[in-house]
């Protein structure tokens, strides 16, 4: 059992305490309360090249950037479970790789797998973590000055010890949305001592806001080995992600996908769930994608996700589900410029529908406010231009688009969030 | 697209504005607070709390909402209201990243408090407070804090009913837990009313409220057929006996629209606490 547990998850991201190891021992009567519920035998498990997948056709494997690393391409994301059986049962059908965080259920998430691996060789599976910076502005995205890199190290020997340990597979920065994030020097600094500690055998962070501008820092910043990004059908900005991704594989990281179902639901009311198997083979479809880590739940989301390991294929049926939640496409501009010429006032057209996606896609008006203003448009730009032959290649109704998006700069900024 | 267009300039722009009217944040004499403006709600607490926003996802999770509370330069204390749809909800979150070896305090529900961090259980809000600073001072700060905001949410004070009528033999204190989807991993039990025991080896006992006596019968049913034929029992009195590859013997009772089970008893006290289990729920 660990004998040390997080004080604190909190969203502000607040130092790591620890409890008293003789305090622990004395109340914890349970000790790991969760190995309760794990199976009674162990499953046979070799190791994990020699298992034996229960689905008749062979586990598709990638390869992780340059990691050396290969896996199969669904993995097991374990925020959503606390329940030791359903892993065994993941290792039996052929998914090796397993994502927890040091702040999920207060640590508990992690002592869990701690409890269930313990008796694996550890060259079975495959552990990723991820560990959330000490201070971080939820607004811009950016670490605040208490991010320290002692201060995350602490908590990665903590996430060691409920998982009982000696290294983690992939160690991850826990959410990193902004390039400045990316290359902060405490972060890259506790990441490059991690692994040359021996505590990670490799590196990376995770992000599921403003993917691209992250997933492209990595790239400049040549330390981070894996990317954890959000990746769905349902991204506005879809197309974008996807270049980054592609860049990334080009540089040799590793991209693993999550929130590939998108919310589960296509509507508010949570009336028209979303085909989750389609929506995971539709991210799995791009060879950059090495794996997903899909949140299970219970034992018949495994045996759906555990068989797209052996057939991507995706059917009539699932192209059509998936369309159904399409409603969003279509805000990525590429920037081809074809608009330009069309337009009498000469309007940096293609900026300004990127702030139009940063409002509607990313929701983040303040991003896009900061984007027009620096743009320097005249008001009401559009009103009563009656020259105008600006045509968009994808179809944007492109007066209509900057017409709305550019309110947003008479908004004042603190009403901005 | 247009509809979405002003529906998202709206909760961007409009709500945090109007947002501070009705606050579920106390005043308190001394302490300057600072709401945030963001109300998250399901579809962006992926921006508060990570990942780990899934779980409470689970848990029918409506909002949360976050305040600052700065005395002078000394200490500035975090304010986290998880609001979710039931006291059951709130009370199952809770009780997922609750460890029973926490110093437990009697606040609302049940709190614990560690150094810099309280958190407790206030009818359907979870509520998360932390501050940075460390002493007593600090920490009497966040209790006094807490004692503020269990008072000014006014919520009632109790365990969920279910859990209060569980047996007292053997019970293990503060492991109870309400898993609200897919107990045990099985997608046809829900709503599971969870506590653990110790005869010498630790077991669990679990109750699930059903719709009606039938309902209760299927979901015993479906857990018969998700097991091989030959390893299920079925015994007078609306009881079953299985063997679950995953956790050994599974003992059911179906009782006056309950399902009450027993997971990892031993054989001779199986009986024994799945009939003090059912019987609780005779009444």
């Amino acid at each position: 059992m660990d004998e040390s547990l997080p004080q604190r998850r909190s969203i502000n991201c607040m130092r790591t305490r620890y409890l008293d190891r003789r305090t622990f021992l004395r109340t914890t009567l349970l000790g790991g309360s969760s190995a309760l519920l794990a199976s009674a035998t162990l499953p046979d498990i070799a190791r994990s090249t020699a298992r034996a997948s229960t689905f008749e056709s062979p586990i598709i494997r990638r390869k992780l950037g340059k990691t050396g690393i290969e896996l199969p391409i669904v993995s097991f994301g374990v925020m959503r479970a606390d329940n030791p059986a359903l892993v065994h049962e993941a290792l039996k059908l052929g998914i090796v790789h397993f994502d927890t965080a040091h702040g999920y259920q207060r640590g508990r998430n992690e002592e869990m797998l701690g409890e269930v691996f313990k008796n694996y060789p550890r060259d079975s599976f495959v552990i990723g973590t991820k560990v959330h910076p000490e201070e971080i502005d939820r607004k811009t995205g950016i670490p605040g000055p208490a991010t320290t890199s002692k201060a995350f190290l602490e908590r990665l020997d903590t996430s060691l010890k409920r998982l009982r340990l000696e290294y983690v597979d992939i160690l991850y920065v826990h959410e990193l949305s902004r390039r400045d994030a990316v290359l902060h020097p405490e972060l890259l600094e506790a990441l490059t001592l991690a692994k040359k500690a021996g505590k990670a055998r490799h590196i990376g962070f995770s992000t599921h806001r403003n993917e691209p501008e992250a997933i492209l820092a990595a790239i400049d910043g040549g330390v981070h080995e894996v990317v954890l990004s959000s990746i769905n059908f349902k991204q506005a900005h879809y197309a974008e992600v996807k270049h980054a991704v592609e860049k990334a594989a080009q540089a040799g990281i590793g991209i693993i996908a999550m929130k590939t179902m998108a919310g589960a639901f296509h509507d508010r009311e949570k009336t028209k769930p979303i085909n989750c198997k389609a929506a995971l083979k539709f991210v799995l479809q791009d060879e950059n994608v090495t794996t997903a880590i899909p949140g299970i739940t219970n034992f018949d989301h495994l045996t759906v996700n555990a068989s797209v390991n052996t057939d991507l294929t995706m059917t009539n049926q699932e192209l059509e589900d998936l369309a159904l939640g399409q409603t969003q496409g279509g805000l990525y501009c590429q920037g081809c410029e074809h608009c330009i010429p069309g337009c009498p006032k000469g309007l940096p057209i293609p900026d300004i529908m990127r702030a139009y996606m940063y409002t509607y896609g990313y929701n983040d008006p303040e991003s896009a406010r900061t984007l027009l203003t620096s743009l320097d448009v005249p008001d009401n730009v559009c009103a009563g231009c009656s020259t105008c032959t600006a045509v968009c290649s994808k179809g944007f109704a492109i007066s209509e688009r900057v017409t709305d998006v550019m309110r947003l700069t008479k908004v004042p900024a603190e009403f901005i969030t | 697209m247009r509809y979405t267009a002003i529906f998202s300039l709206f909760v961007s722009i409009v709500l945090p504005a109007l947002y501070g009217q009705d606050s579920p944040f106390p005043t308190i004499a001394g302490w300057e607070t600072v709401a945030e403006e963001t109300v998250y709600n399901a579809e962006n607490l992926w921006d508060a709390i990570n990942g780990a926003a899934e779980l409470f996802l689970l848990y029918d999770f409506v909002d949360l909402r976050i305040a600052r509370y700065t005395r002078g330069d000394s200490i500035e204390v975090s304010v986290e209201l998880y609001r979710h749809r039931s006291a059951s909800d709130a009370f199952g979150i809770y009780s997922q990243e609750r460890h029973p070896g926490y110093n437990f305090i009697q606040l609302g529900v049940q709190g614990y408090l560690q150094e810099g961090v309280l958190n407790f259980l206030s009818g359907v809000y979870y509520v998360k407070i932390s501050t940075l600073e460390v002493g007593d001072a600090a920490q009497n700060a966040l209790l006094m804090i807490g004692r503020k905001v269990e008072k000014h949410l006014g919520q009632e004070s109790a365990w969920p009913e279910i859990i209060r009528r569980f047996p007292a033999a053997g019970r293990l204190p503060n492991t109870e837990q309400y898993v609200a989807k897919s107990f045990l991993g099985y997608s046809f039990l829900n709503g599971a009313y969870i506590v653990s025991y110790d005869d010498g080896a630790l077991f669990r006992m679990f109750v699930i409220a059903a719709e009606t006596q039938g309902h209760a019968k299927e979901m015993a049913e479906a857990y018969c057929n998700a097991v091989p034929k030959d390893s299920v029992k079925r015994l007078d009195g609306g009881r079953y006996e299985l063997r679950d590859s995953h956790y050994g013997v599974v003992a059911l009772a179906v009782t006056k629209g309950y399902l009450c089970g027993i997971v990892g008893s031993s054989v001779g006290s199986r009986e024994q606490y799945l009939r003090r289990l059912s019987n609780a729920f005779l009444k």
